[in-house]
């Protein structure tokens, strides 16, 4: 099997996973029981970001704009204190200084990140206006500051009606965010957002427009439940059979947007021999890497969330292992002789490895150089799937040489009889050269440097046995 | 050279061999000389000196110098000698040397006639070997008188053996071997600097029979004395491959001699130099790289760290067998310039794994994580040698077996440092 096929059998094996997902909680209906009683839930931060410019207070069925978003933002933050390992905090714009001043710094974190603040979030919204303008890059950029150090699971809420007005790029100080690790894409409620603003947030994130008050509530809510989503994941390693016993490889998860690797799990079977359940934020999209040798990637992988996932990468593997046949040797010269192994979709260099010892690859076919002297080039070695993959190699014979007169010339070999090959270039400076050569016929070509004809090469043929040391005097 | 060893005085037919061997050298000379006047012979005998009771082994003596039109002078000087003494064959090989006059514009040759073997204990082969570092690039020509098998084995390092059983065979081998040292074919090749300039060498090469593929000579490029290329003296009935053994080799296919002339080969070598190192690298590190050329899946060259090797001109892709693997693509050796690649020198991480963890190392490349190494469980404690750069550590702990309590750690290995990563 070759290494390209595991892969599109992987991808493939992926369209058909969404088939094996198991339903283990039913549908949501409230934030509140976003809790899966299968999951622990990682420290969650949530910050809303709330537009407070001047056209907030332009009325929106009953109420202003403004006063719908105080009102649903209030309740909603009273219920997220509720919830265990969620923390909130209220970051406002456009607030502090009237629209005809155009203050474009008018950004600030008016309530910080602390565990049951809901009531301080609710008190905070009641004391401020809406009057300025919407600087939303700044406030994502300054956002960054915002979120505590230690790690969690952090998300901005963006709640605004109306597009960036200080002609600077959202998008940019959003993919800034992601590419820090701070936070994933950020979440747009819109209150009544005009076409042109809504396009220009398409590159931020998932929009949720709303057109009512009604629809407003409905939408807040939906994007607290994406930002609070548990999911958990079982990773299935499969052997070349298609049973998930594979396992302790290394998976690193990658966010398939920003390439940021977010975590990595060591593959684990239960006391049962079954994969065991990760718990995982199912907002990112992944792209997962197996650590084997070469290594299995899957791409564009979507858990769906409040559902243990099942996915099934196979990884059968077998071992491969370089044997010197002959007596032993000084070991700097034995760990001196790398074997290439090349192979994989690329055909690139997999790995290196030396002499008696055994490495785990992808079962398939790899080509192998040894860089013995002469090299030793082996072409569609196979791995199979739980099976040692012996290579004998002849342990090489040293040529000692010694030089009474500085020499110019090599060690070549005459490829069946007719292809003179160059294998190594005599030093000229040193004394006493100790070459390693694999067992067999060599010649040595070889001039004094001294000697002014061409006539006065020597052409020397000599043999190495395996393990011995040949000593020469030129 | 002729043999006046006591053993020429034996009959062949009704003369001696001296008697012959005079005759025909001088008829040879004789003919020669009124045909070709760029022509000059010289005689030295051995043996007729001392009785062969005496043992001489310096009994050698150059009896009739060079100079044009002298074969008169060489029937004269022959007719005086008498065969008596030894053969000390090495000897007079060795004071050969001197007889041919110090113009490097000749060609010089020697043809031995002889019916015996060495007998001084002396080593024809280092005497040839000494003669050809001396103005005569010709192997000598040896014309065997009838000898036994076991001693022509003996000639084969000297020259090139002609046996004569008779005087018929004697006349026709020695005609045969003056033709072949007249008309002398040589060979120049010119290794080209990218001026066009001969000026490289000192490097080996192959001539390959161009129809038969087979191997005909391998030599050390040489520059003379004077800085040219040295000229070569071989079977001009050939057409010959040209492979000179550089990195990549250079071949110059359907390269044709014209017999009897002086050949002139031209190869452009426009050779630069790669010269890989490693900061304060010891004799012990022993790191290696992998050559290839730019796009080519073929290893061309392994060179070793700290070695400056010659290439022809182009572009390399290079393979540093470090930990990790140092990829470095389109590197362009340019001529007779020098290209540097220096590998900063490599760092150690320790680790410390008394929980039995699972773990392995990673190179952290532009934020992916590539796996360069799995520890050995069983080990507490282990070292590993890695260039600088950032990296981190996977593991699991034994006692905590469940993927969630996976952990990573992220550390930088810095040139000559120790870092150390315990794994708890």
């Amino acid at each position: 099997m070759t290494i390209a096929r595991i892969i599109r059998q992987s991808v493939a094996k992926r369209t058909l996973c969404c088939l094996f997902v198991v339903f283990l909680c039913l549908p949501f209906s409230i934030v509140a029981q976003t809790t899966s009683a299968t999951t622990k839930r990682e420290l969650t931060r949530v910050l809303f970001v709330l537009d407070a410019s001047g056209s907030m207070l332009s009325r929106w069925g009953k109420e202003s704009k403004w006063e719908t978003a105080q009102r649903v933002l209030a309740n909603l933050s009273d219920s997220l204190s509720k919830i265990p390992n969620v923390e909130t905090a209220l970051r406002v714009y456009g607030h502090q200084h009237l629209l005809i001043e155009k203050n474009c710094d008018d950004t600030k974190l008016e309530v910080p990140f602390a565990k049951n603040n809901g009531a301080a979030i609710r008190k905070k919204l009641y004391q401020l206006r809406p009057q300025g303008i919407t600087p939303i890059a700044l406030s994502l950029e300054q956002a960054a500051n915002d979120f505590p150090y230690t790690p969690a699971r952090n998300t901005i809420i963006l709640i605004t009606d109306g597009a960036e007005s200080c002609f600077r790029d959202p998008c940019e100080a959003a993919y800034q965010l992601q590419l820090r690790g701070i936070s994933l894409k950020p979440l747009l409620v819109g209150i009544d957002l005009p076409d042109e603003a809504r396009e220009s947030y398409e590159c931020i994130g998932k929009l949720f427009n709303s057109k009512s008050d009604i629809q407003f509530k409905d939408h807040l809510e939906r994007a607290i439940y994406r930002a609070l989503a548990t999911a958990t994941l079982q990773v299935e390693l499969l052997d070349d059979k298609g049973k998930p016993t594979q396992t302790d490889l290394n998976m690193s998860f990658y966010d398939a947007q920003t390439g940021y690797c977010l975590k990595n799990y060591y593959h684990t079977l239960d006391k049962k021999g079954h994969p065991d359940s990760i718990d995982i934020d199912p907002t990112p999209v992944y792209n997962i890497v197996v650590h084997t040798i070469p290594p299995v990637h899957l791409d564009s992988v979507e858990i769906l969330p409040y559902q243990n996932n099942i996915i099934q990468i196979p990884t059968p593997q077998g071992f491969l292992d370089f044997q010197l046949t002959g007596a032993d040797i000084q070991s700097n010269i034995k760990n001196k002789i790398k074997c290439i192994v090349k192979g994989g979709e690329y055909d690139q260099i997999v790995n290196v490895q030396t002499f008696n010892t055994i490495e785990k690859y992808l079962v398939g076919r790899y080509d192998v150089e040894i860089l013995t002297l002469p090299r030793i080039l082996l072409r569609n070695i196979e791995i199979a799937p739980n099976k040692t993959t012996t290579i004998p190699v002849p342990t090489p014979g040293i040529l000692s040489l010694s030089k009474s007169d500085p020499t110019w010339g090599g060690i070549f070999i005459f490829e069946n009889g007719w292809k003179v090959k160059k294998l190594y270039e005599l030093k000229d400076d040193l004394k006493l050269e100790n070459i390693a050569l694999q067992p067999g016929k060599y010649r040595l070509i070889y001039r004094a440097k001294k000697a002014k004809s061409m006539h006065l090469t020597v052409d020397k043929e000599f043999e190495i046995l395996s393990g011995q040391t040949l000593s020469l005097t030129l | 050279m002729l043999d006046a060893s006591g053993s020429m005085k034996e009959l062949w037919n009704d003369k001696s061999k001296f008697e012959i061997s005079k005759q025909l050298i001088f008829h040879l000379a004789d003919s020669l000389e009124q045909s070709n006047s760029n022509i000059e012979f010289g005689v030295r005998v051995f043996g007729h000196q001392s009785p062969r009771s005496l043992h001489n082994c310096t009994d050698s003596k150059l009896e009739v110098v060079f100079s044009p039109k002298n074969a008169i002078k060489i029937k004269e000087r022959l007719d005086k000698i008498t065969p008596q003494g030894y053969t000390p064959i090495a000897y007079s090989l060795l004071q050969a040397a001197n007889d041919f006059p110090k113009d490097s514009l000749s060609t010089n040759a020697i043809i031995l006639v002889t019916d015996g073997e060495e007998k001084c204990e002396g080593d024809p082969c280092a005497s040839a070997l000494a003669l050809s570092k001396n103005r005569v690039a010709l192997k000598p020509f040896i014309i065997g008188l009838n000898l036994p098998k076991d001693i022509v084995m003996d000639f084969n390092c000297v020259g090139t053996y002609y046996d004569a059983k008779d005087e018929t065979a004697f006349n026709n081998v020695l005609n045969n071997v003056v033709d072949q040292a007249i008309k002398n074919t040589s060979l120049q090749i010119n290794l080209l600097d990218i001026k066009g300039n001969p000026t490289i060498s000192n490097i080996a090469f192959t001539m390959y029979d161009y129809y038969s593929g087979n191997i005909k000579y391998n030599f050390i490029h040489t520059l003379n004395g004077f800085n040219l290329p040295d000229t070569l003296f071989i079977n001009p009935a050939g057409t010959y491959n040209i492979e000179v053994h550089s990195i990549p080799p250079v071949l110059k296919v359907g390269v044709e001699l014209k017999p009897g002339t002086h050949n002139v080969v031209s190869i452009d070598m426009p050779i630069g130099y790669l010269n890989l190192e490693m900061e304060n690298k010891r004799p012990a590190d022993a790191m290696q790289c992998i050559v290839r050329e730019a796009y080519s899946s073929e290893i061309l060259y392994v060179q070793d760290l700290n070695d400056n090797e010659p290439y022809i001109r182009g572009d390399f892709d290079l393979d540093f067998l470090t930990l990790p693997r140092y990829t470095k693509k389109l590197v362009y050796v340019p001529e007779e310039k020098e290209k540097s690649l220096t590998i900063p020198k490599a760092g150690t991480l320790q680790f410390f794994n008394v929980d039995a963890s699972i773990a392995s190392v990673y190179e952290i490349k532009l934020g992916e994580f590539k796996i360069l190494y799995e520890f050995d469980k069983v080990k507490e404690k282990d070292m590993l040698s890695l260039i600088p750069g950032r990296y981190a550590v996977v593991f699991r702990p034994k006692s905590a077996p469940k993927s969630d309590y996976t952990k990573t750690i992220y550390f930088d290995i810095v040139s000559e440092k120790l870092t150390s990563v315990n794994l708890r």
